[in-house]
Parts: C-alpha cells; structure tokens; sequence
C-alpha cells in the first residue's frame, strides 16, 4: 500500500476505550524500538518498530477521546504528525482525520495475525459486542458478531461485577479463585443478575458466582464460533483478554489452548495500523 | 427513472385510493404472495399485498404471540391501526401459521365485506398438487363471482393472466439490465419497483415499467466496482437496509424474496390461441385456465414453507448467482421464521460448498442499521480481503 520510512497510525474507536498505536515501517530488517522497550517490549518484528500506544476510555464524547489518544500518543512517540491514519472501531466513522476505516472485524484478525503468526481463529470480546474470526491462508474466511444483545459481551462482565459490588479486575480475581464455577443459565443479561442475586442468597460462594458468570460468557462466545467450525490455533485478542478466568473458561468451552497476544487491547489498532502498510 | 416506483411504494394507500376513485373497483388485501392474481385481475379487483410500516408498534401484542414473526404481527398492526381502510375483502393462501393468524386475527377484529382462505397445499412437489389447487381455485373464483353477482368468462380469465405475466415478464426484462458489469440499476430502485407491483394496477404498472426499459440502455451508474450482492431470504422490503448496503461499497443485483423475484419469476401459460406467434396445429382442447394458473404456483420459485422435502429453491439460487455474477449473499432472515429458520443450516452449507460467500442477519420489524453496517463491511472486506493482508 505504501512505501519507505512512513509512520502509521491505527486508531481503535470502541464503545469503552480508544485505542491508538503509532508504526515506523523498517526501511531494514532487525531494527528495535527504543521507544517502546522502554515501556514494555513486545517481540521485534522485521517489518516495523512500534512508536506508541495509548488508551482512553472513550466516554459519552468519543470524539474528544480520539483526540486525546492520538495527540497522547504522537506525544510518547515525539511526532507532530504521522503519514497515514488508518480507523477502526464502532467509532471509526468519528475520526475525521483518516485515511482510510476498516471494520474491527478484519483490524483484528490483521494483528491477531501479525501477533501471534499462525492463528487460525481470533476470538474478540468488545464492550458492546464480541466476534469471532476464521482466518484461512492469511484472509478472514468466515466470522460471526453477537446479535444485538449484551449475552457474550464485555458489558455482561462489568454489569455483574457491579451487581456484587466490585470493579470488573476484581470480579476476574475472585472468580480465577474458584475450581467449582456454578451454572448461570439465563442468557440474558438483566437476568443473569437476578440469578446472581438468587445465587448468593442460596449461600453459593461468592467465587463461584464469579467464575459461574465468566463460565456463561465463555459458553456464550463458544456458541458464536462453534458454527464456524474454528481451528487451532486460537486467539483471544481486545481488552477482555487480559481476563484470566475468561481465558481459563473459553479455553474449556472451546476444549484447546487459547493464546493471547502481548497488549491483547491493542490487537484492533495494531492490524488497522498495519493494514496502512 | 424510477421515481414513480418509489412514490408508489412509498404512498401506497394513497394510490390504492386513488385507483378505487378512478375505477370504481373492489380492493383485496393479499396476505401472501401465493395470493392467484390472474382470478382476482381476471375479475376487476386490484390485488394488494398487504406488509408491514417497520416502525414499532403496540396493537398486535393481544392478539399474536410475542415470538411469532415480526412482519406476521406488522401486517396485523397494519389492520388493527385501519392503514387499510379501503379493502372489500381479505384473502390468504396457506403458507405458514403465523402468517394465518394475521389474518385470522384481522377477519376477527378488522371484519371486511368478503374474506376467503384458499387451502394451497403445502408439499408442491406432489403430483396430487396441481389438480387439488385447481379444485381449490375453483371454488375461490366460485365464491368470488357470488360475492361480485358475476361470472367470470374464459375471456376475463385470458386478460387476467395476460396481464399479470405481462408485468412479470417486463420485471424479468429489468433484471437483466442488473446482469452486466455495467450495472443499470440498483438494488434499491429493483425493490421500489417489484414491491410496489404488489398493489399497483397491473396495466398501469407495466405502462410505467416499459418506459424505464426505453432509458435503461443508455443509462450509466458507475456502480461497476462494487461487490455484486445477491440477498435471499422471506419477505423483504426493508428500503433502508438495501440503500445502507448500497452505500458501503455494494450492488444488490439480484434477490430471492417473496417481495422479489419469487414472486414474478415464473409466468402462467397462456391459451394457446393467445400466445405470440399463435402455435398452428396446437391441439386447444386440452387447455384449462385454472390448471394454468394453478400450475403456474405450484411450479414457482417456492417459500421454503412449502419448499420441504426436496429444496429445490437451493438449486434456483444457485442459478440466479451465476446467471447475476454473484460475489456473496446477504440472507435475511426475519425473526422468529420457522420455515426459514429451518432452511437456514442446510442452505448456508449448500452456499458454502459452492464457494459462495454469505452473511446471515436476523431482521425485526425495525432495522438496527449501526450494528448491521459493522457486519455487512467486514462481509464486504472479507469478500475483496486480497487488498488488505
């Protein structure tokens, strides 16, 4: 798509946080990234140096945060300005300084890909919606969303942490802490919080409750791939990811391994970045 | 060119009324497009196909369960909120259940001078179909003609069915202009034009077809890089939807809806004095009008309701996505739908062993058109992926 020393920049407007990541494409292979080793190194890679990333929640004016990540990371990165502008997200049409938008559908199976090289299936699971992505021979073959409901999505997790009064990391924490996930069966969201309540007011462990919930959303996502007949490799690729119970849980539901790329919340701008290539 | 389609389709009562003022003619509201036009032309009725308004609505929930089909319970809405005020009678032809007790609903509390429920059978692929419609037809024309105090000659019957094939006929004309690279037409003018053929006049509506057939050759739309779409599913005229699609990098170029080319893709045969040439030497005894037009039903492109055991409509899809040069196929699929539910995994398989790529979308009477556009971009990057990795 491009050619010589360009800087690219993938943002990643989703419904909870915008992400944006700034790309040096290699002139050389080998090269490594001061910038980004200083932070936190993920692998060299031959073809581009990471310059920056950075991470707003996007709020009720998603335009003021993409403006505040993208000036965030032209600020780490020590640029005034990039080459090209590639958008992503369900805000991608909010970024009005862009060269091209692509859906997040293909953004992550592009970074899932260039991550973890390999991966035949990339699971997403988003704030509002969660995916998942066949990936044959370097293409997306087939992919499947949620369906207007919040069943199978990062909001299903943070409404039931809420419910038993704790922030979505804790209620991870506390659910990876029990081997005896109890069964939440109701599908929808609101109530699967009456069950939670029910559940608790049974005597059920609290960590139980927990890792019942992060069981039902696995089971949930599990039940959107399984159509698409997914291979191993998979991916398990959004902010979601860094979920321990979730990664545990989808892995059962699956019956394989699931591997989660470094920075799994970057995944989207990463590939919308490398897409500008 | 095609304004006078969308005007229609999108002030249909208006028009109906106004076509009762002009002729003085009864209106049947159709719950189905089985409904058998040829009798009702034949007998100076305007047949209208009754759809739903996609807007949300309150007045069905007393009278249809919550989880059948939301277009079933928009067309009841339709009669409960008196949108169609001006019809002499309502008439279903058996397709499926839910659709059944739209109408049995609305005879109830929408009562209308004449109403008639044909018994279509539901397995076409018998050979006991076509002469038990044809008995079932006759007894609709017979009940007609007592209701009017009438009698339908073989000569109605003829400009009947001249008529409605006709318009079928010109429709199919029009969808070859959607054949070539050079696309003449969109997805989206297509449906203005065969959904408001449901409650236009027959004549009035071929009169209008013919002269946009006279400016489509030389007509350019600069739609020729965009990904050929083929949309399958039940009925549909979801206008925002198709021009959302059509905005985002794609061409619907042909259909498979009862509100598309199941509807008029298939003619009913003519006497054979009538046909042009005339055929010399053809034995005309042997002709019946009701076994043509109940011939003509049974052999259509079928609902899936009726489409069971043998799918036959898979291999018609088929045909239409080479014949239209089709990239991918967006299956619309209304909520709820039994029979279309229980086409859906066989028909996904038989498009994915014939390398056709396809998205599944589950409709409602309204349209999330956010959510929607997210799915059918990253269908259309997934179709032209060659660019992006």
């Amino acid at each position: 798509m491009s050619s010589g020393n360009e800087i690219i920049a993938g943002v990643d407007v989703g419904s909870r946080s915008t992400k944006v990541v700034i790309l040096r494409k290699m002139l050389q292979a080998g090269c490594q990234s001061s910038v980004v080793d200083s932070l936190q190194a993920l692998p060299s890679h031959p073809e581009y140096e990471i310059l920056a990333r950075s991470l707003v929640p996007t709020g009720w004016t998603p335009q003021t945060a993409i403006a505040q990540a993208f000036q965030q990371a032209l600020d780490q990165a020590g640029l005034q300005s990039v080459s090209r502008v590639i958008a992503t997200g369900y805000g991608r049409s909010l970024v009005d300084f862009v060269d091209r938008r692509i859906t997040e559908i293909t953004a992550h199976a592009r970074g899932a890909a260039d991550l973890l090289p390999g991966m035949r299936t990339v699971i997403d699971i988003g704030g509002q919606d969660s995916k998942a992505i066949i990936i044959s021979d370097g293409l997306v073959e087939d992919f499947a969303m949620n369906d207007r409901c919040a069943a199978g999505s990062g909001k299903f997790l943070e409404y039931l942490a809420m419910t038993m009064n704790l922030t979505v990391e804790e209620f991870a924490e506390l659910a990876y802490r029990s081997n005896n996930p109890t069964n939440i069966s109701s599908i929808c969201t609101v109530f699967a919080e009456s069950e939670v309540l029910s559940l608790l007011a049974e005597g059920v462990a609290r960590e139980d409750v927990a890792a019942g919930a992060h069981k039902a959303i696995a089971w949930r996502v599990a039940q959107l791939a399984l159509p698409l007949h997914p291979q191993t490799p998979v991916a398990f690729s959004g902010g979601v990811a860094r979920n321990r119970c979730l990664v545990r849980e989808l892995s059962q539901a699956l019956k394989c391994e699931i591997l989660v790329p470094p920075y799994p919340e970057f995944t989207g701008a990463l590939g919308a970045a490398l897409i500008g290539f | 060119m095609f304004e006078q389609f969308k005007q229609w389709y999108e002030r249909r009562h208006e028009y109906v009324r106004g076509w009762k003022a002009r002729n003085g003619g009864k209106v049947m509201g159709c719950f189905c497009s089985y409904a058998p036009e040829e009798i009702l032309t034949a007998a100076g009725w305007l047949p209208v196909r009754i759809l739903g308004a996609h807007e949300p609505q309150d007045v069905s929930e007393k009278h249809i369960f919550g989880m059948f089909c939301p277009f079933c319970r928009d067309v009841l809405a339709q009669g409960l909120k008196r949108r169609y005020d001006y019809l002499e009678g309502i008439l279903l032809t058996q397709s499926c259940i839910h659709l059944r007790q739209s109408f049995v609903s609305w005879k109830m509390h929408v009562p209308t001078p004449f109403n008639y429920y044909i018994y279509m059978p539901q397995k076409v692929q018998t050979p006991h179909a076509v002469p038990y419609y044809r008995s079932e037809l006759a007894k609709f024309k017979s009940a007609l003609e007592a209701f009017d105090g009438t009698r339908l000659s073989d000569a109605d019957l003829d400009r009947g069915i001249a008529l409605v094939n006709e318009n079928r006929a010109l429709m199919r004309y029009v969808y070859e202009y959607r054949k070539p690279p050079a696309l003449n037409v969109t997805g989206e003018e297509a449906m203005w034009m065969t959904t408001s053929s449901m409650w236009v006049d027959k004549a009035e509506h071929s009169t209008e077809i013919r002269k946009v057939l006279k400016e489509l050759p030389g007509r350019r739309l600069d739609r020729a890089n965009t990904a050929r779409l083929m949309l399958i599913g039940s009925e549909n005229d979801d206008i925002p939807f198709i021009n959302m699609v059509e905005r985002v990098g794609a061409t619907i170029v042909v259909d498979d809806h009862c509100t598309g080319t199941r509807y008029f893709w298939n003619q009913c045969e003519t006497h054979p004095s009538l046909q042009s040439p005339p055929l010399s030497g053809v034995e005309m005894g042997g002709y019946d009008r009701l076994t043509a037009i109940a011939q003509r039903y049974i052999s259509r492109p079928a609902c899936p309701v009726k489409d069971w055991e043998s799918r036959a409509r898979f291999e018609h899809i088929l045909n239409l996505v080479r014949e239209f040069n089709v990239a991918g196929a967006i299956i619309i699929q209304q909520k709820f739908c039994d029979p279309h539910e229980a086409d859906m995994v066989p028909l996904r398989k038989f498009l994915d062993e014939h390398n056709i790529p396809n998205l599944m979308l589950e409709f409602d009477a309204t349209t999330p058109l956010g959510p929607f556009r997210i799915r059918v971009e990253a269908f259309l990057e997934m179709i032209g992926a060659e660019d992006l990795f």
